[in-house]
């Protein structure tokens, strides 16, 4: 252990560094507190914090939830267990894959970390995006709000829960099928040689937590800048054209980038629109949104983000299209 | 990013999820229900830091006898930093915190941007700008039971108008009620009693609004009012857009509740 503090040296001879512009930063902060708050006193841009402030405190607890599952599944599930649970053809473990989504009781930001979590545990890609996709939309506490939201129309859990699970499935054998491997980056996996299990889950939890969460940020700040910005009559003026419409609430999904907990509420109070376009925007918020897109490319990368996001909204789109039309 | 930076940033962050539910700040943005889940990933976020900063990070001894080897340190360094295919052949000048490729953990920099935000800018609750964004009467599940008894009868906004649009009113028939909201200003020039309501956080609120007439006080936008009056018809019925009147008797300036949102 001598040999550490010449070693560490050379960091030291940088002088003022990260650290320390970051405490006096801090330091600067405190003494101007009331300066700062003042300058976000416009209604708009005190609108735009609160948003920001709430949709990143909102996905923080359910994105530690993720991190924490990941690190478990790296610290101390085995690589063989998966290799036991799951069929070893990808296309067979798709189905597999999407209904244990059923078993994660949290929303679309616990699943992004956990995906990766498993991918990097040697679960096929197409097997982890299969579960992904499933997780945030068909979990119990999702399909329970959506009842209580749609008191009138109980078949609308019926047609969430079987539209986001084929989408799961469609997507899942799509990759199975067309998807290459080197469109997600190499997954950063800690180092488990001279670490005991506690600290390959201390590691991998800081990791992805600061991974995520950072990109969780991006997607916040877009969210709440679209959620600021775009006015929200442009949505009565679509809402009587029954094509119109579907997309009108697909691209909303998008953009308001709100928890799968919580949407079947902002859904019940879009009445002005038929239920077939309130199910896409059901089935594709907690698949699709700029929060999420933003998670994605942190987690798999720019290239990945930039194929699989479009084409989930796409199948998203046709399939709860289809299953409306059938069932609603 | 330098691991005791990381350290230092988890520590931070958790910290102020701690801070604003313990002092009730995060009923500005989250659901009550929240609570628990803010409080315990907090509490979780300052326990992870310490203990990385104990390990790796501000408070390291290098004399301490260490969990990991000095080798797996190196590694661990180039991991933590998104470094993980130059491990060994750059030594520990990984550390230096620049270079990384695209979505580098550099990107946790910004997680700074929501501590700055709850600690020091501490927005709002929503009010009268997003109130003033639209409006949504919600149509009731079932038929509505008779009024909360009392004189007048206290209820939420979105109550008053719900029953005042999608029943006609019927249930607010002779009756006075009182409802609490902050005042929006209309086009007309006239004010608005709007409530926000919540469904996980901030982003999802919706806004209820009842349209105050003769008012006699004067008002400013977002100021809270607890109003007493009654029922009259107007406004539109059977409509989400619908924004229904109110015969206002009693308007009492009050000081905005723990609880801004219904």
């Amino acid at each position: 252990m001598s040999t550490r503090a010449p070693e560490r040296a050379p960091r030291r001879r940088l002088g003022i560094g990260s650290l320390e512009l970051l405490v006096g930063g801090l330091i600067l902060m405190v003494v101007g507190q009331r300066w700062i708050a003042e300058w976000f006193q416009a209604p708009a841009v005190a609108t735009f914090t609160t948003i920001f402030v709430s949709i990143v405190l909102q996905a923080l607890p359910f994105l530690v939830l993720g991190v924490v599952l990941s690190a478990c599944v790296a610290a101390f599930v085995p690589a063989s267990f998966f290799a036991k649970v799951l069929p070893k053809n990808s296309a067979a473990a798709v189905p597999v894959a999407a209904g244990a989504g059923a078993l994660l009781p949290g929303c679309e930001c616990a699943s992004v970390p956990l995906a990766g979590g498993l991918m990097a545990r040697g679960v096929a890609p197409a097997a982890a995006l299969a579960f992904l996709l499933s997780a945030p939309a068909i979990n119990p506490i999702v399909l329970a709000s959506t009842a209580v939201a749609f008191p009138n129309d109980p078949e609308m859990v019926l047609a969430r829960f079987l539209a986001s699970l084929g989408v799961a499935l469609i997507m899942g054998w799509l990759w199975a099928a067309r998807g290459k491997g080197e469109w997600i980056k190499p997954l950063r996996r800690p180092d488990t040689e001279g670490l005991s299990s506690w600290g390959v889950f201390r590691v991998s939890a800081q990791h992805d937590l600061l991974h995520a969460g950072g990109f969780l940020v991006v997607g916040g700040l877009a969210a709440a800048v679209l959620n600021t910005v775009v006015p929200k009559e442009w949505l009565d003026s679509v809402a009587s054209n029954p094509v119109l419409s579907i997309f009108a609430l697909a691209a909303l999904a998008v953009i308001l980038a709100i928890c799968s907990e919580a949407d079947a509420f902002v859904a019940a109070s879009l009445t002005q629109f038929s239920l077939t376009s309130r199910l896409v925007f059901l089935v594709v918020g907690p698949m699709v949104d700029v929060k999420l897109i933003s998670l994605q490319a942190g987690i798999f990368g720019r290239r990945f983000a930039a194929r699989f996001a479009p084409t989930t909204f796409v199948v998203a789109v046709l399939v709860a299209s289809a299953v409306g039309w059938w069932l609603l | 990013m330098k691991r005791d930076i990381q350290a230092l940033i988890v520590v931070l962050l958790g910290g102020a999820m701690v801070r604003i539910s313990l002092d009730g700040t995060y009923l500005r943005y989250l659901k009550p229900a929240m609570f628990w889940f803010l409080l315990a990933a907090g509490l979780f976020l300052v326990g992870l830091g310490l203990v990385s900063a104990w390990f790796d990070g501000l408070l390291r001894k290098p004399s301490e006898s260490q969990m990991v080897t000095e080798e797996a340190d190196e590694r661990l360094d180039a991991y933590l930093d998104g470094h993980p295919h130059e491990v060994g052949s750059h030594g520990i000048q990984i550390d230096d915190g620049h270079g990384h490729g695209a979505g580098g953990p550099r990107v946790a920099w910004l997680l700074l941007l929501p501590v700055l935000g709850v600690l020091f800018v501490v927005p709002p609750a929503l009010g009268a700008y997003a109130a003033d964004r639209g409006s949504v009467a919600a149509k009731p599940s079932d038929v509505l039971p008779s009024l909360a008894v009392g004189d007048p009868a206290a209820i939420p906004v979105a109550e008053y108008v719900t029953r005042a649009v999608w029943d006609g009113g019927r249930t607010l028939q002779g009756r006075t009620v009182q409802l609490t909201g902050f005042a929006v200003r209309r086009s007309d020039g006239g004010f608005d009693l709007a409530r926000l309501s919540l469904t996980c956080c901030a982003a999802d609120a919706i806004a209820a609004k009842v349209q105050l007439k003769n008012l006699d006080t004067s008002v400013v936008p977002d100021e809270w009012l607890t109003i007493t009056g009654r029922w009259v018809p107007g406004g539109g019925v059977d409509s989400p857009s619908a924004v229904p009147w109110i015969e206002v008797s009693i308007a009492e300036p009050i000081e905005a509740p723990d609880q801004t949102y219904e």
